[in-house]
This record gives structure tokens, sequence and C-alpha cells, in this order.
């Protein structure tokens, strides 16, 4: 018989973060990971970057779910949802001339990724799959000779819209083993030549319910008893 | 006559470190020469079009300041909107529930 079986709380979330920058200044509020109630396994931050040069940042961040199967089964399908909200706001600077300068340009993309891992008794790894990266979301400010750009946008999903899925597979799961399902998140923010980025995923906008963050509701898994 | 071919040895690859090294050094010492000429070309230029160099920057960091202020105005209302989309919204878990159990059965939460 097939079934669904649902993870809602994480049991790890790691953040890593890389800022590379020649010259500017640079901001990042602190990281905040919660996993505190059901759903809300977010990672919440704030950041703000300008530089005359280049400058770049990444954030990546691993929130990891652990099944552990009740009896001996057969693995179809594993699943991630991502739920990311917040806000990005890029500003990129005209050339002071037309002559060997050049304008301003920042960017911002989010991408997102799962991985799925099998992990026997022994602490050995059977079976491990991961899917690409899907770009979920990219803006950019292009400034030019005669006029600087800003550009601004809220990025906001709804339930269900972005997953990603390892499977069909057909793997063999011992009732010892355990299955762990990891989404990743990757947001990328680069400024070059006088141009600027700023991304919140922390603010609450007043209302206590919000969800800003690189959220990931839950993760799902295909068996079959 | 075919030259006979031998491995390199240390000497040689501390030769080889020095020669990238006296590259390195031209190719930035070329560059730094490049961007020097290139002011100096611009300046000229911008002298016989009756411009300075700060005017111009002038121009641009206020040009920058306009198109910030802008942006911050814009993301205010994008704000606005947001919040007024998530007042309308029911709770998560609600949203999850409705959504799966429309979808799939049996199911089983397990945490």
């Amino acid at each position: 018989m097939s079934s669904i079986q649902f993870a809602v709380r994480t049991n790890s979330i790691k953040v890593t973060e890389v800022h590379l920058f020649n010259s500017g200044s640079f901001n990042i509020t602190e990281i905040d990971r919660e996993s505190l109630s059901d759903m809300a396994n977010r990672v919440r931050f704030g950041c703000s970057g300008s530089s005359p040069s280049e400058m770049t940042f990444i954030l990546h961040t691993w929130h990891t779910f652990v099944f552990r199967p009740q009896r001996d089964v057969r693995l179809l399908a594993a699943h991630t949802h991502f739920l990311p909200e917040g806000t990005v706001s890029l500003a990129a600077r005209k050339a002071n001339s037309w002559l060997f300068e050049t304008p301003g340009f920042a960017v911002c993309s989010v991408d997102i990724k799962m991985k799925l891992i099998i992990i026997n008794e022994q602490g050995d790894i059977p079976f491990s799959a991961s899917t690409g990266y899907l770009n979920i979301f990219e803006l950019y400010a292009s400034a030019d000779w005669s006029h600087s750009v800003s550009k601004e946008a809220v990025l906001e999903s709804d339930l269900l819209e972005f997953t990603r899925t390892v499977g069909p597979i057909d793997i063999a799961v011992w009732r010892t083993w355990a299955i762990a399902v990891i989404a990743e998140y990757k947001v990328r923010a680069d400024a070059s030549h006088y141009a600027s980025f700023d991304l919140d995923f922390q603010s609450f906008l007043g209302l206590g319910l919000g969800l800003q963050g690189l959220n990931c509701p839950m993760a799902v898994i295909n068996i079959e008893e | 006559m075919k030259k006979k071919l031998t491995l390199a040895t240390e000497p040689d690859l501390d030769e080889l470190a020095s020669l990238a090294k006296a590259r390195l050094s031209a190719q930035a010492k070329r560059a730094r020469q490049i961007n020097a000429y290139d002011k100096k070309l611009i300046s000229k230029l911008l002298k016989q079009l009756g411009v300075t160099r700060e005017e111009l920057e002038k121009q641009a960091d206020a040009d920058f300041a306009r198109a910030k202020s802008e942006s911050a105005r814009r993301l205010k209302q994008l704000r606005a909107l947001q919040k007024s989309r998530m007042k309308r919204r029911k709770p998560l878990r609600e949203r999850i529930e409705i959504a799966f159990g429309q979808r799939f059965e049996p199911t089983e939460v397990t945490k």
C-alpha cells in the first residue's frame, strides 16, 4: 500500500554566507534560524551593500528533514516545498561620462535545490541524489551613460508554487535506516561600478504572522509498504 | 637529430615561477600606464568640452540619489500591497491542511 509522509519541522538548519568585495560598504543583520514551530522553518536575514568596484554576497541555507520509517518500506519519491518571502531593491549609478567608464550594475537571484540521502544504521549512505538548481527569482538594475536605474520587487510565493522532487525512484529502506531530505536555498547579490543592493528577508510588516524569510514549510515522501 | 627530453628539475621550476612573477608585474605596470593614459585623455577631452570631472561626478551622484529615493517610495507602496494581501490569507497550517487534504489520501503526519 502506498502512502505519504509529511515532515513539518526541520531537524536542523545550516547557513553559510560569503561576501567578497574590493571596496565599498557592506552590512548584514544577524542571521536568524527558526524551527520553533511547525512549518516555520525559516532563515531570516537582512543585507545591504554598495560598491564603487565589485561586490558579491552569497547566502546558502540547508533545511534538513529526517524521516525514520516505522517498517521496511520502498521509497518512491521525495519532495521539498519552498516558501520564500522578502523584498529586494537594487540601484545602479549612471557613469560619470561616456568616456571609458562603466555604468553601475546590480543583480539579485534566488535559486532552490533539494538533496535526498538515505543513511543506514552504520552511518553509510547507500543512496543519494540531488536536483539541479532552479532559479525562482532574478532582478537586475543596469544603468547607462545617461540615467541611474533602480528596481525593487517583492518575492512572495504561494503554497506548492515552488517544489523540488527526486523521483520516481524505487529504493528499499529498512526500518533502522533514516531518510534525510534537504532543501537548499542560494541567494546571491552582486553590485558593481557604483551600485547597491538591499535585501530584506526579515521584516514582519507589523502583522505578527508574517513568513518573511527563506521558509521550507515541509518535506514529503511517497513510500510503499 | 632529435633533442633529448628531460624532466623539469627544481631550479627550472624556480625559474618558471620567477618568470611568471615578472610577467605579472609587467602586466600590472602596463595596466597602470593604460589607466593613467585614459585618465589624462578623459581630463583633456572634458576640458575641451568645458566640463570638469568633479561636475560630472556630482551630477551622477545626484542622479543616483534620486533613483534611490524613488526606489524607496515604490518599495513602500509594494510593502503596503503585500501587507494587505497577507491579511487576507489564512494561516499557513490551515492552508497546507486544505491543499493536501484535497489532493492526497491517506496521509500520515510524522511530526
